[in-house]
């Protein structure tokens, strides 16, 4: 297709159909940016406030860092703001329950103050040793505090401990977590997790006044009773203010400006400082691809990578000389590759580190402009249709679309009035893209090629057959309509001049009109010319099923026929 | 692309890069817990307070939420050792009195109560009595200028308040 083709989509089987328009989802809320999380999708940010950072899953959480609203299902979850810290909300009864919205991390609990019990209870085991204990606080994810300072040294005699405890945070704390040292090492010896059998983790109903001190439990150990247990948590750091955090394998991992902290395996609120790994500057985006987590600054390419041990994931630097300006400007495509925006449309396949910037030569000047128009809030989106196999690049209202498997590129498609305002985002959910748009006031979300179809502009290339004026006898013409509503109209382009097209006819339908496959009926043009080309112009309905098979506005066959080539035309 | 990057030369120009970059960098590493706790608890005051916003503007009535966001606000000033601004958030009486000895602690640095700096413990087939300290360090906290020490006594149950002298060249945590 040439320059001046519009709305017109490459397709598998030889067709260049109509594109089929956008069509609003009304009862869904749009995003700035999206993430695909839980089988369905989550987004940040609304119309009047940007939003970045992350949105991921751990198993029944929904975990978010950065800024602006946070979206699942093209619903607000409310009150649920994305910020520094990472913050999560759990799914209770397949919904998330935004009634608690917990921070990842406990602060660590001031040291107990311990007593000694003269007569043990039944059932205690009386102690006669120097002890000392350390506490720290729990909840139902499986995320610890620190353990606390030690507590007094407490000498016994045949005694039991009284340990009473500090009130529960408002963090979703359960239970306590308690250690003791091993009989007459006191205060020093490590602090051992007493088993959970003898009151290793406490709940608040466990809890009841003991000799005058209130919020208590009576404790007994033996040394051996704390043979093989772990030490008291002394890594489990909360994490720090951070910009993007995601999940990968038993870890989670925390970008705070470059520096990015690895949690414990399997520990999900700890974060010590001595697993950080370094960037070179900080993060504007991070995309899951090939098994890896791909990390895009300004300036750079890096990659997390899981290889086991402390810690966990390995940092490595790609390139230090390309980058990204916005988060929307990366995405998944075609096979999972990963489409860029380096300044131009790029590809990383997987099988190179280094992109294939050659990706979109041969329609570069539909891309001319595009990095010096880009703004916040009129990102460079790239975004992959599943169900057509399209790879989309939007700016504004335009889209450009790369169908996939032959690498052949559809004409440029023009959503100006079909979208309120310009594109901001577009995830694919279930193999459908969706386009969301912003006006500044409201952010909208639409169905890509689902629609009521669209005015397609089909441009041929221009043919110069042997240099001298020729007159074009005859145009055969063959495509297939979706309605019969809209004429077909046929213009030709002679020797260049596209501002002048000559009308061959305003409608070559042929009657009875009908929709399907058909051939076309062109009068004889008769035109004399150096060089021509064609314009037809369809207007589709969104395509229809038509005896169980869907047919659109398509174009199959435009052809000009004219006198021997070593002929020289005579008027 | 896994292939590509777990080459042995990659792997070890990785860490390569990984320790030069430790050694310039790791400074901006807080590693004490007591600034890491101060630096979670002003997280935790921002998202709360912002929270507090949203449903405030939500012009939505629920009272049970807006506690919950003002705990979590009590709970981020308290790591900060801002302990008298998170007494009157705090609904939950346990929480409000421990906030309040804090604070009081605060308002008079210093001050002991009346027991005996140690006491001495009967040890178990020993003559000789093991010497126990009474005040012992219970929580420390990073006020974003200062590290504050609260101790516990193990005999009354005062929190009182050690204060080092100032270090030189110890900046703002802000």
């Amino acid at each position: 297709m040439a320059p001046g083709s519009v709305n017109a989509m490459v397709t598998g089987e030889g067709l260049t159909r109509a594109f089929r328009g956008v069509s609003q989802l009304v009862a869904k809320i749009g995003s700035r940016v999206f993430f695909n999380v839980d089988q369905s999708y989550a987004g940040l940010g609304s119309a009047i406030t940007n939003g970045f950072g992350s949105v991921f899953g751990v198993r029944q959480l929904l975990m978010a860092i950065g800024a602006g609203q946070v979206n699942f299902n093209g619903q607000i979850l409310a009150g649920f703001i994305a910020s520094s810290t990472i913050s999560f909300v759990k799914k209770t009864a397949g919904i998330y329950d935004t009634s608690f919205i917990f921070q990842l991390g406990h602060a660590q609990p001031s040291a107990p103050q311990i007593f000694a019990k003269d007569a043990p209870s039944v059932g205690q085991r009386p102690m006669s040793a120097a002890v000392s204990l350390k506490i720290w606080r729990v909840d139902d994810f499986g995320i610890v505090s620190l353990a606390s300072l030690v507590s007094n040294v407490l000498v016994l005699n045949g005694q039991s401990v009284i340990l009473p405890f500090p009130a529960l945070d408002a963090n979703g704390q359960k239970r306590w977590g308690v250690a003791g040292t091993k009989l007459g090492l006191s205060d020093l010896g490590n602090h051992y997790e007493l088993p959970v059998s003898i009151g290793g983790e406490v709940a608040e109903t466990d809890l009841t006044t003991i000799d005058g001190h209130p919020r208590s439990i009576e404790l007994t150990w033996t040394t051996e009773d704390l043979i093989g247990q772990r030490l008291a948590p002394d890594k489990a750091f909360p994490p720090a203010a951070g910009q993007f955090a995601g999940a990968y394998s038993d870890v989670l991992f925390l970008d705070a400006d470059g520096i990015i902290y690895v949690s414990l395996p399997n520990e999900h609120g700890s974060f010590p400082p001595s697993q950080a790994l370094f960037a070179n500057e900080p993060a504007v985006a991070y995309v899951s691809a090939f098994g890896i987590r791909l990390r895009f600054g300004t300036h750079s390419l890096g990659v997390l990578i899981y290889v086991g041990g402390s810690p966990a994931l390995e940092y490595q630097e790609i390139w230090t000389h390309l980058g990204i300006k916005f988060p929307q400007n990366v995405a998944l495509g075609y096979k999972g590759r990963v489409l860029v925006w380096l300044g131009q449309p790029a590809v990383l396949d997987g099988t190179a580190l280094e992109p294939d910037r050659t990706y979109a030569t041969k329609v570069e000047p539909d891309f001319a402009g595009w990095d010096e128009q880009q703004t916040e809030d009129m990102p460079i989106v790239p975004g992959f249709d599943g169900r057509g196999q399209y790879e989309v690049w939007c700016l504004g209202n335009k889209v450009m679309a790369h169908y996939a498997p032959t690498g052949k590129w559809c004409s440029p498609i023009d959503l100006t009035g079909k979208v309120s305002g310009n594109i901001v985002s577009a995830p694919t959910v279930d193999r459908q893209l969706y386009i969301c748009t912003s006006d500044g006031a409201a952010l909208s979300l639409y169905e890509f090629d689902v629609g009521t179809g669209s005015v397609m502009i089909v441009q041929t290339s221009d043919i110069r057959p042997n240099g001298y004026e020729q007159k074009v006898n005859a145009i055969l013409a063959q495509g297939t309509l979706d309605n019969t509503d809209h004429p077909v109209k046929l213009e030709m382009i002679k020797n260049n001049r596209s501002a002048a097209p000559v009308l061959i006819a305003n409608d070559i339908r042929r009657t009875p009109l009908e929709s399907g496959t058909q051939e076309f009926a062109v009068p004889n043009p008769n035109q004399f010319c150096i060089s021509h080309a064609l314009r037809l112009t369809m207007e589709s309905a969104g395509g229809i099923e038509l005896e169980g098979v869907r047919v659109d506005c398509a174009v199959e066959l435009l052809e000009t026929k004219g006198p021997p080539l070593n002929e020289v035309a005579t008027r | 692309m896994i292939d590509l990057l777990l080459t042995t030369e990659r792997r070890e120009k990785a860490a390569e890069v990984q320790n030069l970059r430790r050694e310039q960098m790791s400074h901006r590493l807080v590693k004490d817990p007591a600034r890491i706790k101060y630096g979670w608890g002003v997280q935790r005051e921002l998202t709360a307070t912002n929270q507090l916003q949203a449903l405030q503007s939500s012009g939505a009535s629920d009272p049970e939420r807006e506690q919950q966001f003002r705990e979590q606000l009590a709970e981020g000033l308290a790591a900060q050792g801002k302990f008298a601004e998170a007494v009157p958030l705090s609904l939950n009486e346990d929480r409000r009195s421990e906030y309040q000895a804090k604070a009081d602690a605060l308002q008079q640095p210093g001050r002991r109560c009346a027991c005996p700096e140690t006491i001495q413990q009967r040890q178990p087939g020993n003559a000789k009595a093991l010497a126990t300290p009474t005040q012992n360090p219970a929580e420390v906290v990073w006020t974003g200028s200062q590290t504050l020490t609260f101790l516990l006594c193990s005999q009354c149950g005062v929190f009182s308040l050690h204060v080092p002298p100032r270090q030189e060249g110890e900046h703002d945590g802000r």
